[in-house]
């Protein structure tokens, strides 16, 4: 039976290869070639293509230089770590905060159902109740924060007592505001590494079982 | 909504500038080809004419074009 897992792993060495090669042509036509002259002619560029164009030439710019003593291949994963808790956090703010964000009154503010949201966070389940807490923090700052996880413990948990935000650190371990920050994002990053594997393997699996299925 | 990018013509190719960086009295032009988006290169305002574009000095030179362009995306 072939070995699926290392088939999909060679398949990405080419393209591993084609971004070294890219790279250090990148370079090459940079430092050699002809000059160019500076014409009035333009070109209309859809937004789309031109930002597709600026991520090439700053993933080629980050590989090739040494920006302000980052690593460069670790700049680029934060980049691009970033970019991706990033989403997470404005999914989070679509699906759980802005259903339960509403205006004062006189209009003059807005206020948040921190009920509605602890509720969201105890029905996730407690091993998803730290990141749902970091996207909380990071939607609606420490003071509703604090609020929210009052009320899970209060109405929800109903086992121990977190009045505030440093009661839920100190509880599960984490130094402070900085700090859990930090841990639940690494956390978060190493969830969805494992998710992707698991698609992979999951893919691969299903290949697997069809091919042998048609073998038979 | 489109952005209107200068060309500037290079080996018969044509290159669109995606981003202009001056330091210390040199402008760095990052251009990208219009036809190949893979197709990526820097180049400098001639210190003689303004309207030439040459290719850069040395790799010192190009480490530091590139480290211009990446502070000027992320800052």
């Amino acid at each position: 039976m072939p070995n699926y897992e290392i088939t999909e792993y060679k398949k990405q060495l080419p393209a591993k290869q084609q971004k070294q090669e890219n790279v250090k042509r990148f370079k090459e036509k940079s430092l050699q070639g002809s000059s160019g002259k500076r014409t009035e002619k333009t070109i209309k560029m859809s937004r789309k293509s031109f930002i597709a164009r600026l991520k090439i030439l700053f993933a080629m710019g980050l590989i090739s230089g040494t920006i302000l003593g980052y690593h460069v291949p670790g700049a680029i994963q934060k980049f691009e770590d970033d970019a991706l808790v990033g989403k997470l956090i404005k999914e989070y703010q679509v699906d759980v905060i802005e259903p339960n964000t509403y205006r004062t009154d006189d209009n003059s503010g807005y206020f948040y159902d921190t009920m509605s949201i602890a509720k969201e966070i105890y029905e996730a389940g407690e091993e998803n109740y730290a990141e749902y807490i970091y996207y909380t923090l990071c939607n609606t700052g420490e003071n509703n924060t604090g609020i929210v996880i009052e009320q899970l413990y209060r109405l929800y948990i109903k086992t121990g007592e977190c009045k505030t935000l440093e009661d839920y650190y100190h509880r599960n371990g984490y130094e402070n505001t900085d700090d859990f920050k930090k841990r639940v994002k690494e956390r978060i990053l190493a969830k969805t590494e494992s998710n992707e594997l698991q698609e992979i393997l999951g893919e691969t699996n299903q290949k697997t079982q069809e091919n042998s299925g048609k073998t038979k | 909504m489109k952005k209107e990018l200068e060309v500037i013509e290079i080996d018969e190719k044509e290159y669109c500038v995606i981003n202009e960086v001056t330091y210390k009295e040199k402008t760095f032009l990052y251009l990208s080809n219009i036809q190949d988006e893979e197709d990526t290169i820097i180049r400098k305002v001639s210190p003689e004419d303004e309207n030439i574009v040459i290719p850069l000095q040395d790799e010192k030179e190009f480490e530091i074009a590139c480290n211009l362009l990446c502070k000027n995306i992320m800052y």
